[in-house]
């Protein structure tokens, strides 16, 4: 087979430069990748700020949560209840679930550290926190699992052989892990109007398309996290991100929060807010952020100075 | 289990790695195995049918070729079309004539019959089915000995990278193959087989599903919301969708046979470079065409019997094609577009023969590039009707394209990303098609291989659609 090995040896030897190329120059493939890429430094981070007599506090979601919670409203308002210097990390991928979050947060904040946050905002979309199957393994697998969660996602988190073996592929190849992320970036940026005709064809597609929905809704992998988060009761608080289209959180994720002791904010995801709110029809603006974070620091902080640490 | 899914490729890595350590008898009875459990994988009651025509074909083939009486011969025979094409009839056809019974009796004013039973449509079953009467006719005709082994004779039927989707092979093609000892895995082999697979797996994976994604939201609208220009953007994409995903499929089956030692027969060679409908159908879905020819055509007469019967025959060859399709008007239409367009072809070449002697090669060359481009366009009219989910779809999106025409920003960037999948393997075929070889790649350097292999990976990497689709030719 001497001139087929040329050939197979020339693609292998290509691959292979790929993914070194891959490796080097992911975090420019996306905001995305560069934020999961920080995700590392976090734990540092609070570890450091908290030594140096800093409130951490930890807002665990996805692109909603980093919209609606504006950070510079957060610390002004932990300031005014007088809590020493505090100072807002996001953990929060995009795209992501009750799964990503769950994986994310072990991996970052494993039982067997002691670095916690002092407060985590959890914030979620009507549907994150309910049972679903993994999204994106990939993603998964190349940024958000933990090595020893791994064999519980290989095992029981993914539900076929194709989530398995991308699931495999993506933790051994980043050239195979980050592939959905050059379509849409070449096609961004060459291909006039790809944006608006992208989101016609998806749409088509999603409705053409039949999602396997459980009878019950459920909340299990949220209980999960929640046992994950090895935080009292006191230093977590649920809350709804405001939608273009309000509603209630669901009432398998309020069962478990009540067990939990949670505290759940959802008064804002109930309201109606205006469509300038969300300048591209599904993320919060600034200032309707700003305005959602002071309601939920109104609403849920009951806590006095020092009582937190 | 999709030839584009990881499932099936785990599967065949360790089909292939065992069937290589077995002789040739061992080597028969694992891939029978093996092809049970891939044809299991979809309904393990399916195996049952399956089970059933093979049995069945394989006793009245032996009732066939044990009499010498010819009465006894056309008994079994026929009685081997009657279950075969029995089975294909209930299982493919049944809903869609209770369908069209009830609307008939319902417009008279009648009370219809709604049955309790509700039957699934078999995975593969239009293609195992042909594939089964051919060999039963063949053997009545004289063409084929009867197979003396069963379950060589249920590999024959069952063989798994052409069960479900084809080509549909005939029983002097690919059983001596089954019967006989195979060629081992040879350079030249494994050549053939990583170039097929690579290029079935492009057409499928990018060229079809991005297609697909393209045409999808065009055949999902209200013709009422659609302009010519879109109408024509949704019939371009959905040809090379169709295209895409059965030659794709086709060539991934070919592909694996050859790793395996069989070679199943070409089913597609670039159909839309083809002048002229008779043409396109020596290029499309070879082995349905030269099934229908053999076994339906040339029974009807074929061409022997004067002009008129040969159109007849050939109008009525091609909407049982359509109908082999799919239970729906729409393919019965779609099949005599074709009947039709063959029939008026034949008439307008008997009128007019074509006479380009004398001529420079460049007006030839415009002439012929003119006839690819004119049946190409026909060919695209007929899959509005293929793709419409209703006749009522199909016209009006056949009249949207004599309505209204605007260049809209969803028709210009449509267009882009046709071009940007299309362009690069259409310049592929037409170099293929210059040279008059399917396999011209594999007779040139090493170098423009892996350059071609490597474009084609970094497509299926990068270019997959965000949506991938089911085989079309699955429901068939």
């Amino acid at each position: 087979m001497k001139t087929e090995l040329k050939v197979i040896l020339s693609l292998v030897f290509v691959l292979l430069l790929g993914e070194a190329g891959s490796r080097a120059f992911e975090s420019r493939l996306s905001a995305d990748v560069r934020q999961m890429l920080a995700f590392e430094e976090i734990p540092q981070e609070i570890a450091e700020a908290q030594a140096a007599g800093q409130t951490c506090v930890l807002v665990l979601g996805n692109s909603l949560a980093r919209a609606a919670v504006d950070s510079e409203t957060l610390e002004i308002g932990l300031i005014e209840k007088g809590w020493p210097q505090p100072k807002v990390f996001y953990l929060a991928p995009d795209g992501s679930g009750v799964n990503e979050w769950t994986t994310a947060y072990r991996k970052h904040f494993p039982s067997s550290k002691t670095i916690r946050p002092d407060l985590l905002i959890l914030v979620t979309g009507p549907g994150h926190l309910l049972d679903h199957s993994v999204r994106s393994p990939e993603k998964l697998s190349a940024f958000l699992a933990a090595p020893q969660d791994r064999g519980e996602i290989f095992r029981d988190w993914l539900t076929t052989d194709s989530e398995r073996c991308r699931f495999v592929l993506a933790g051994v190849s980043r050239l195979f892990a980050n592939r959905d992320r050059v379509r849409p970036l070449m096609f961004y940026n060459l291909v006039p109007g790809y944006e608006v005709t992208a989101q016609r064809l998806n749409r088509a597609g999603r409705e053409g398309r039949e999602e396997s929905v459980p009878a019950v809704a459920t909340a299990n992998r949220f209980r999960t996290l929640l046992d994950s988060l090895d935080l009292p009761a006191d230093r977590v608080i649920l809350a709804g991100a405001p939608l273009p289209e309000s509603y209630r959180l669901p009432e398998a994720v309020l069962k478990a929060t009540s067990e939990w002791g949670i505290a759940v904010f959802d008064d804002s995801a109930a309201a109606e807010w205006p469509s300038e709110a969300f300048p591209d029809g599904y993320h919060m603006g600034p200032s309707a952020a700003g305005v959602f974070t002071d309601e939920l620091l109104q609403a849920t902080f009951q806590f006095e100075p020092g009582v937190i640490r | 289990m999709w030839f584009n899914s990881y499932s099936f490729w785990i599967f065949f890595v360790v089909v292939l790695g065992v069937y290589h350590l077995f002789g040739h008898r061992l080597q028969n009875r694992f891939l029978l195995i093996a092809s049970y459990f891939f044809y299991g994988c979809w309904d393990w009651r399916f195996l049952l049918l399956i089970l059933f025509t093979t049995a069945f074909d394989f006793y009245a083939a032996g009732r066939i070729a044990a009499s010498e009486d010819a009465a006894t011969r056309k008994r079994w025979v026929t009685a081997s079309v009657v279950v075969e094409l029995g089975i294909l009839g209930l299982f493919k056809y049944f809903g869609f004539f209770l369908g069209e019974l009830n609307r008939l009796l319902f417009t008279l004013g009648l009370e219809h019959w709604e049955p309790g039973l509700r039957l699934i449509l078999p995975v593969g079953i239009s293609f195992y089915t042909f594939q089964a009467l051919s060999y039963t006719i063949d053997v009545y005709r004289g063409r084929t000995a009867p197979c003396r082994h069963f379950l060589d004779f249920a590999l024959y039927i069952s063989f798994f990278p052409q069960l479900v989707a084809g080509p549909i092979e005939r029983s002097h093609h690919l059983l001596p193959q089954v019967e006989n000892p195979r060629p081992r895995l040879s350079e030249a082999r494994f050549r053939e087989g990583l170039y097929l697979v690579l290029t079935g797996l492009f057409l499928k994976v990018v060229i079809a599903d991005n297609m697909a994604w393209l045409a999808n939201p065009i055949f999902s609208s209200a013709t009422e919301d659609l302009n010519g220009a879109e109408v024509l953007l949704g019939a371009y994409a959905f040809s090379f969708q169709i295209y895409g995903d059965f030659a794709g499929y086709s060539a991934i089956a070919i592909g694996v046979s050859k790793w395996l030692g069989f070679d199943l027969m070409e089913n597609f060679r670039r159909p839309y470079f083809a002048r002229n409908p008779r043409e396109f159908w020596q290029r499309w879905h070879i082995s349905l065409s030269s099934w229908l020819r053999d076994y339906l055509y040339i029974p009807l007469g074929g061409n022997r019997r004067g002009e008129g019967r040969t159109r007849r025959n050939l109008v009525l060859t091609m909407v049982l094609g359509g109908l082999w399709h799919g239970a729906a008007w729409t393919f019965v239409v779609w099949g005599a577009i074709h009947g039709l367009w063959l029939a008026t072809h034949r008439a307008w070449i008997a009128r007019f023969p074509s006479s380009q002697n004398g001529k420079g090669i460049w007006w030839r060359r415009g002439a012929d590039a003119f006839k690819v481009v004119a049946t190409f366009h026909l060919v695209c009219l007929g899959w509005i009707f293929f793709r419409a989910e209703s006749l009522g779809q199909a016209f009006g999106l056949i009249s949207a394209l004599g309505g209204e025409w605007e260049v809209s920003d969803f028709f210009r960037t449509g267009v882009s990303l046709m071009l940007f999948f299309l362009v690069p393997w259409l310049i592929f075929e037409c170099w293929m098609e210059k040279k008059g070889d399917s396999f011209a790649l594999l007779r040139s350097s090493w170098l423009v291989r892996a350059a071609l292999y490597l474009y084609l990976i970094f497509m299926l990497l990068f270019f997959a659609a965000p949506t991938p689709v089911e085989f079309i030719y699955f429901q068939f």
